[in-house]
């Protein structure tokens, strides 16, 4: 009984302080993680659908890699009509500031050497007699009136020392971003600076450096900087515009419509200037409308890869621009714009193609949202001057179509029907009755290539090569077709022992490093290699003067369907592992006028591109 | 985050202390043994036949008379929204608990000198709730998160998605998602998919949030104890005291999710007790308990989920072990406030510091995070019925926690605890 009494007081306490206070009750707490879902993205998933591509979101590795390898959308035949408007729209953007690309004046020409060879595989350098190094101050326009820019820019030009009308001007789009040194210049060209006049810019912010520049610090090596750099630009489409403004400088003085005096070593004039100098140098077109323009070429690795695809495509929407010239509006690009490029080579070597594509649409995304920084991709070459190319977008003042564009401007496939109309054999284009001969294209790319991985020349190579057989036709108005292009790819192999496991042994790179130059292209050619046939030109052509040169107008082509399916054949293939090697198409399209050519003996990367250089980039340049 | 349970910590019974029988007129004082005290039979004697003055305070360390039965029923009331961190700073996790517990205590006294005791505590209620919010600002979620966040940074780096840990770290936080599936191998064998497009960041604050969300405790009984408490020295003001005991892992513990908390510790324990009592006025103690436990017999416990801490893994139980010496105690001061009128002789009040040293939990030998200390004061008052030949008394004390290290929640408790006598 005594022990009743107290449990029945405690549990009589229990019921009245179990009543007191709230219960205590889970709150805020997220979802588990089976239930978390993706959170909306718009600002990525807008400008994704405005560039026609996937948003990186798959169930499945291999659902991703298929994603990842499909395209824009803008290159499926199925949106032909919109692929047009966007090219038209990209067209119209580089025009509007078309003048970028034009020189104003050439300030000074100093020689700094003799010219080097390089060798690529060991950097052991020798002076080589064929040629002379020297330092070109220019300026170019600064808006559309002509009006110089304030401050000069400063680049190399390499001038053949001997030959009489037998050297090409060739626009060289260097790599990286530490700044332009001339050891990689001597690099490319080797003794094709004995009949190349090698123009090399820097690109707007980078230092101009007086041997090469140091991987490792960023910088110019210890051999020091002969400019410092300037004022930083947006990297990929001014580097465009300084490449093809200082190549306009140079082409000027080839035909004696610019000029400088070119000055020694210890910068006494010479008495020669540069007009006098590659006057008789300059090899010219030679037959029609451009008979007396100076052949040119342009060449790119890594960066520059892209940037002379870039260039090339802002000179193809000049001179579209240039052909819808009429009596009411007879400068469409300015009064100052007297002539474009004539372009009729161009080699890209182990360049980027679009950053909306593959392996480069993950980093895109990081791009999109603002996290670049805190990326790998932010040490990719350019990307400094890149990061806050979407803040506006983000910030909301600029509407996703803008924002996309800003990623077109810089893409190689979204603007190949613009590189396509810049690139053909001039001497066999006749205003209004010729459309001239196919132009030479070269891509090379390492299959193991650790910074710009294969997938990026694949589609590049891919979307070329179908641009350049389905001369679909954008224009209503105009039955212009293009002349073609002869286009050459090779996949490289590193040498065997720089590979383990079937992968690139770490510390290469296979990119501009010994186990690229040092690598081989086995038969069959990794890429397909094909001759596109030239085809008739109608007869109807725009009419505008310049210099003695003739504007045209020209055809803005689109890839098949089915073409696009072979090029995916190869893109599914390299996409996100790099050994995977890609196959070769099986078989060409005869019905597009394609030959296949099979390389037949093993070739290094600089064999390949001095056999194009003197066999279709050669019969580019022959009239 | 450490074993969340109902142990003696929140039960507070464990050897509770004997409170004070050795004033009652019914009841005499153990005779002292030593033939030299003279002194203190005498004293002994005289209190015996003058029944003089009573207080309602005496030693902790003091023994039930032979024959006699004590009948202790606690009742607990335990709340609590806060708890120490490593450096002993007050941490808020975002959570509270409230729940309330009795037991029922049987003391016998054996002989003048020694009682044995049997405690069976007993869960009544026992709920926890979790602010998500206040547990995201902690520096355990932090802790939590960003070990998760490492590992799968290092991953990234390793696949050049970034370029070192810190910026692979700067990237998840800054909303990183992966762009396709990916299944990861959680600490418990588990897998778990990160889905593409969900940032990885949220798994991070899931799992950790999850690991830590409660759901409605386990009720019922507790760890059983049994002991004995052997008065080694006793005079009129001062005693010395030691006891030992068992506790037994009756409560539920070792196939109990961590969301659940159980009612027991899941191992067996001995414990050995000392008292030190003195009394330098009539009617006032001081006097300092001190209890080492050490654990005889480990135990097993299975996983949790960490997908759903309310579900166990199919993983085989993982031996539980409780390293080092286990210290709980306090310093108390006892006052019966018939020292200042007779009138007043049935009641009491004392006040305590007490201290606790936990042992290290070991699962699989892997220690489950750094020892833990806390410090709490109580404050408590007392009705003696004794003093009016009643055999009943009735205890309130209130507990608040002032101090601690590494403790995930830090009780106030309200203790009140009816005791009633029976002599054979």
């Amino acid at each position: 009984m005594r022990l009743v009494l107290p449990s029945t007081l405690a549990l009589l306490l229990l019921s009245l302080t179990a009543a007191c206070g709230e219960t205590p009750k889970n709150t805020n707490v997220p979802p588990p993680p089976a239930k978390l879902a993706p959170p909306p993205s718009p600002l990525w998933e807008n400008l994704a659908a405005a560039l026609g591509i996937g948003i990186n979101q798959e169930a499945t590795e291999a659902a991703l890699r298929a994603q990842l390898a499909t395209p824009s959308s803008y290159l499926a035949s199925a949106r032909a009509a919109d692929y047009a408007k966007l090219v038209g729209t990209v067209a119209q953007t580089y025009g509007a500031a078309a003048y970028a690309t034009r020189c104003a004046e050439i300030v000074a020409v100093q020689k700094l050497a003799p010219a080097k060879l390089v060798d690529p595989l060991t950097g052991k350098a020798e002076d080589f007699a064929g040629a002379t190094l020297h330092l070109m101050s220019y300026k170019l326009q600064a808006d559309g009136s002509g009006k110089a820019e304030t401050n000069p820019r400063s680049g190399l030009i390499v001038i053949p020392t001997t030959g009489s009308a037998n050297s090409v001007i060739a626009a060289y789009a260097h790599g990286g971003d530490f700044g332009l040194g001339y050891a990689e210049v001597a690099a490319a060209f080797g003794e094709l600076q004995g009949n190349h006049v090698v123009v090399a810019p820097t690109y707007p912010g980078e230092p101009l450096c007086k041997q090469a520049a140091d991987a490792a610090t960023r910088a110019c090596d210890a051999a020091g900087v002969i400019v410092p750099a300037g004022t930083r630009g947006a990297a990929y489409d001014a580097d465009a515009d300084e490449l093809l403004g200082m190549y306009d400088c140079v082409m000027r003085a080839g035909i004696g419509k610019a000029d400088a005096k070119m000055l020694d070593e210890t910068g006494k004039d010479t008495g020669v200037t540069l007009a006098a100098a590659l006057n008789p140098l300059l090899k010219r077109h030679g037959a029609g409308t451009a008979a007396q323009v100076p052949q040119g070429i342009v060449f790119g690795t890594s960066r520059g890869g892209l940037v002379a695809q870039i260039a090339l495509a802002k000179t193809g929407a000049a001179l579209s621009a240039l052909s819808a010239a009429s009596a009411a509006n007879p400068a469409p690009l300015g009064p100052a714009y007297l002539s474009p490029a004539y372009f009729s080579c161009a080699a890209v070597v182990s360049g980027p193609a679009s950053f909306a594509f593959a392996e480069f649409r993950l980093m895109l995304e990081q791009w999109v949202k603002g996290r670049l920084a805190s990326t790998s991709f932010a040490a990719f070459p350019g990307m400094a001057s890149l990061s806050g190319l979407f803040d506006a977008y983000r910030d909301g003042t600029v509407a996703a179509d803008a924002a996309a564009l800003a990623v077109v401007r810089r893409d190689a496939p979204l603007t190949a029907p613009l590189q396509l109309a810049a690139l053909r054999n001039w001497a066999k284009f006749t205003q209004g009755t010729a459309n001239g001969g196919p132009g030479a294209m070269l891509v090379l790319h390492g299959l193991y290539d650790k910074v710009v991985p294969i997938s990026q020349a694949q589609l590049n190579f891919n979307v070329m090569l179908q641009a350049s057989t389905s001369p679909t036709l954008v224009s209503a108005t105009d039955p212009a077709k293009s002349p073609g292009l002869a286009l050459f790819g090779r996949g490289f192999t590193p040498k065997a022992d720089l590979l383990e496991g079937g992968k690139l042994k770490a510390g290469h790179f296979q990119h501009g490093d010994a186990a690229f130059f040092g690598s081989t292209a086995i038969i069959p050619g990794d890429f397909i290699s094909a001759t596109v046939t030239g085809q008739a030109l109608p007869s109807e052509a725009g009419e505008a003067a310049a210099n003695g040169l003739a504007q045209k107008i020209f055809s803005v082509p689109t890839p098949s369907a089915a073409q696009l399916k072979a090029a995916r054949g190869y893109i599914l293939a390299g996409i996100l592992a790099a050994d995977a090697v890609p196959k070769p198409v099986a078989a060409a399209d005869a019905a597009g006028g394609e030959t296949i050519h099979l390389v037949e003996e093993a070739l290094t990367p600089a064999a390949a591109f001095g056999a194009w250089r003197l066999g279709a980039c050669a019969a580019a340049l022959t009239n | 985050m450490r074993f969340i349970s109902f142990g003696p910590a929140l039960v507070g019974l464990f050897f509770l202390g004997a409170p004070a029988l050795a004033q009652q007129p019914d009841f005499t004082l153990n005779e002292p043994k030593r033939s030299g005290d003279r002194k203190a039979k005498a004293k002994a004697k005289a209190r015996k036949v003058d029944n003089g003055p009573y207080y309602a305070a005496i030693g902790e360390g003091q023994t039930l008379p032979a024959g006699v039965i004590r009948v202790r029923v606690p009742y607990n009331y335990v709340t609590s929204g806060h708890g120490y961190d490593k450096d002993g700073q007050r941490q808020d996790l975002g959570l509270k608990l409230k729940a309330t517990a009795t037991a029922f205590v049987l003391e016998y006294g054996v002989t003048g000198r020694m009682s044995l005791q049997l405690l069976a505590p007993y869960i009544l209620s026992n709920e926890l709730g979790l602010d998500g919010t206040t547990f995201a600002k902690s520096d355990l979620y932090k802790e939590r998160v960003a070990a998760f966040l490492a590992g799968v940074a290092s991953k990234l780096q390793a696949q050049g998605i970034c370029p070192s840990p810190e910026a692979c770290a700067r990237l998840l936080d800054e909303g990183y998602s992966l762009p396709v599936d990916t299944s990861v191998t959680l600490p418990t064998g588990e897998s778990l998919t990160l889905r593409a497009g969900v940032p990885v960041k949220s798994y991070a604050g899931s799992i950790v949030t999850g690991a830590a969300r409660p759901k409605e405790g386990r009720t019922g009984l507790g760890d059983v104890e049994i002991g004995m408490l052997f008065s080694v020295f006793r005079r009129y003001n001062f005693g010395i005291s030691v006891g030992a005991g068992l506790r037994l892992p009756t409560g539920s513990f070792a196939d109990v999710p961590a969301a659940e908390r159980g009612t027991g510790r899941g191992t067996v324990d001995f414990g050995l007790r000392t008292n030190v009592d003195f009394a330098p006025a009539p009617g006032l103690w001081i006097g300092w308990q001190n209890q080492a436990e050490q654990m005889l017999k480990g135990g097993t416990k299975r996983q949790t989920s960490l997908l759903d801490n309310g579900e166990l893994t199919d993983a085989e139980a993982q031996e539980l072990e409780r390293v080092g010496i286990r210290n709980v105690g306090f310093f108390k001061v006892g006052w019966g406030l018939g020292t200042l009128t007779q009138s007043l002789a049935s009641l009491g009040v004392q006040t305590q510091f007490k201290y606790a040293k936990q042992s290290e939990d070991r699962l699989d030998n892997v220690a489950q995070g750094p020892r833990a200390s806390s410090q709490a004061f109580l404050a408590g008052a007392s009705f003696d019925g004794l003093a009016y030949r009643l055999p009943l008394q009735v205890a309130y004390d209130h507990e608040v926690p002032i101090g601690g290290t590494n403790v995930t929640l830090a009780t106030t408790v309200q203790l009140l605890t009816l005791k009633a006598y029976y002599k054979f």
